[in-house]
């Protein structure tokens, strides 16, 4: 496992030194936050106030679900790239398997991520909403640890992106096809508890998208009776299952490698 | 001497998708079948050094790349210190060093010594063993300065050289190198060359190395391996080369007459120029010697070279000829 430490040990600091890249997501990340809090601003100021939610508590809600999904790198890129140009073929014949050193490196990146988002994106969302939810600040401290582990997920979900290039040459609409659907059956722009009945809202909880995206931010929101331990363990449920898919799925991709020409 | 590396009868079939209209394509793709390696086989004893050498698209590269267990291999047995490449992946890695001169293994924002560092993890160096091992390649390379520029700021010579120090590293019992010294120029390539002889003779490092640079095999290969339309072609030591293999030799004549008539079967004028001729004889059909004795009589000859034709044109040679019979065939 050491080595595993050592590639996200490196690419953390690697991440870390890019500081233009991570101040222009972080710009993005400001932007789409103050959009959907708007948003949810316009809709309360005209009387449609979902039962028992407070325009602060949605506030939050909104904020950290856009912050979940930039606390992951884009590592679908560098696998797409990887597989495209062939490149995976070179990293085949190291004494660790590609997906899992990919893994770490992405994970290295997300931990980098987790220091700027923490400290400075959940104060900024402070600043944007004028106030801490109605439960308190303590509430923050598991939603932190929910979207760490949710943005593993969200990482493993990514890399499955990836790997599918090798059927479609193109992981990119994949992703977001994949994102499409988190944010829609994750609950991005408003909590699953408001969805229509014909959601299954009650069906939808459980599922890896609102694991990743509404059970987390959803849990400042009164009365939605989950515990830590509940979304913890359904995170890592989902997370789980994930790695047995995707160490299935690499092993047909490893066959499937094709490196033509010097 | 133990064998190193076994390859029997190896076969690989590349599928390509043949171009048909935009419709058909889109909902029954039509794939041809090209076959990239036919039938190999060979082996390496240890510490043998072993050019793999062929023209464009022979399955050089292909070859190795199923050594190194990149590519899984249609049908064939390949056995390296005893296990499958392409199942024993993460075991061989430890045996078998790589470097592919078209690619790079190293981060290519960091510095090259972050790159070793990361190796030594991923090998499972000891941190005592690391720092020696490290320490010894970088004087041994004269890379004390290069590992601690980001890869992206290294010339092309100084970024071969810390490929193959990170394919040394974790003292592998084999080297794989395709194309090495591609796109350096003549002093870079000798370096690397000589580094590459060097470091395995004095670890006993079996090295198969493709390359379309002859001088790469001549200066660090004891045999060669010729391959052609993924068939194997010849098998023979490098220096058996020109004595067995190539029945031309290049006369270079000095003489005190302006020219002299040489015409005679088997022998080819290559240069002619005032008191100078340079010929090439086809010892097949004329001995050396009897066209020195028929140009003496023709004129005193003040200086006499016979040559071997360059390696290059040797290689050229086996390769027309390789052609010429699978086309019989």
């Amino acid at each position: 496992m050491i080595k595993y430490f050592h590639f996200a040990r490196i690419s953390f600091g690697d991440h870390l030194k890019n500081r233009l890249r991570a101040f222009t997501r972080f710009l993005i990340f400001m932007l789409l936050a103050w959009v959907m809090i708007q948003m949810w601003r316009v809709i309360y100021a005209n009387g449609h106030t979902p039962d028992g939610i407070s325009l602060t508590d949605m506030s939050w809600y909104i904020g950290l679900s856009q912050l979940m999904v930039f606390l992951s790198p884009r590592i679908f890129v560098t696998i797409d790239d990887d597989v495209r140009s062939g490149n995976i073929g070179y990293f085949l014949n190291r004494p660790m398997p590609y997906l899992w050193m990919r893994f770490s490196e992405g994970f290295g990146a997300l931990c980098g991520n987790i220091l700027i988002y923490f400290i400075f994106g959940i104060p900024f969302l402070y600043l944007l909403i004028g106030n801490v939810p109605d439960c308190g600040t303590s509430v923050l401290l598991p939603i932190m640890a929910l979207l760490l582990s949710a943005s593993v997920l969200h990482l493993l979900f990514q890399i499955g992106c990836g790997l599918s290039t090798f059927w479609t040459n193109d992981a990119v609409f994949i992703y977001h096809s994949y994102q499409k659907v988190m944010i829609l059956l994750g609950g991005m722009y408003a909590p699953i508890s408001l969805y229509p009945d014909f959601f299954f809202p009650q069906i939808l909880k459980f599922l890896p998208f609102a694991a990743m995206v509404g059970n987390n931010a959803g849990f400042l929101l009164p009365n939605t009776g989950d515990s830590f331990i509940e979304l913890f363990l359904l995170q890592l449920f989902w997370i789980a299952i994930i790695v047995v898919a995707l160490s299935g799925l690499y092993q047909i991709c490893l066959k499937k490698v094709e490196v033509n020409g010097g | 001497m133990k064998t190193s590396v076994r390859v029997e009868n190896l076969h690989k079939f590349f599928k390509i998708r043949k171009k048909t209209s935009l419709i058909r394509s889109f909902i029954c793709p039509e794939y041809q079948q090209v076959q990239a390696v036919d039938g190999i086989g060979f082996s390496l004893n240890e510490g043998e050094k072993v050019a793999f050498v062929g023209p464009n698209g022979a399955g050089k590269s292909t070859t190795i790349k199923i050594l190194s267990g990149i590519l899984y291999p249609d049908t064939g047995l390949v056995e390296i210190g005893g296990f499958t490449p392409w199942i024993d992946r993460q075991k061989l890695a430890f045996q078998i060093g790589t470097v592919f001169g078209q690619r790079s293994q190293l981060w290519y924002h960091l510095p090259a010594k972050d790159t070793f560092e990361l190796l030594s993890y991923a090998y499972e160096m000891g941190r005592n063993d690391y720092k020696t091992r490290v320490k010894s390649l970088v004087g041994e390379f004269d890379a004390g300065e290069i590992i601690e520029k980001p890869v992206r700021q290294l010339s092309l010579g100084e970024r071969m050289k810390c490929e193959i120090i990170a394919s040394l590293l974790h003292r592998p019992k084999i080297l794989f190198l395709d194309e090495p010294t591609v796109g350096l120029d003549v002093v870079s390539k000798g370096v690397i060359r000589d580094l590459v002889k060097r470091a395995s003779d004095e670890d006993g490092t079996t090295v198969l190395l493709t390359s379309h640079d002859t001088g790469d095999m001549e200066r660090v290969c004891d045999r060669v391996i010729v391959i052609d339309h993924g068939h194997l072609v010849m098998d023979q030591p490098v220096r058996d080369l020109r004595s067995g293999y190539i029945r031309e030799k290049i006369v270079h004549l000095a003489m005190k007459e302006t020219e002299i008539d040489v015409r005679m079967a088997g022998v080819d004028v290559i240069e002619a120029r005032p008191h100078v001729l340079k010929i090439k004889v086809d010892t097949s059909r004329t001995s050396v010697e009897f066209f020195l004795q028929q140009a003496m009589q023709k004129s005193a000859l003040v200086d006499i070279t016979v040559e071997d034709p360059p390696m290059e044109d040797i290689i050229k040679s086996i390769y027309a000829n390789g052609a010429g019979r699978l086309a019989s065939s």
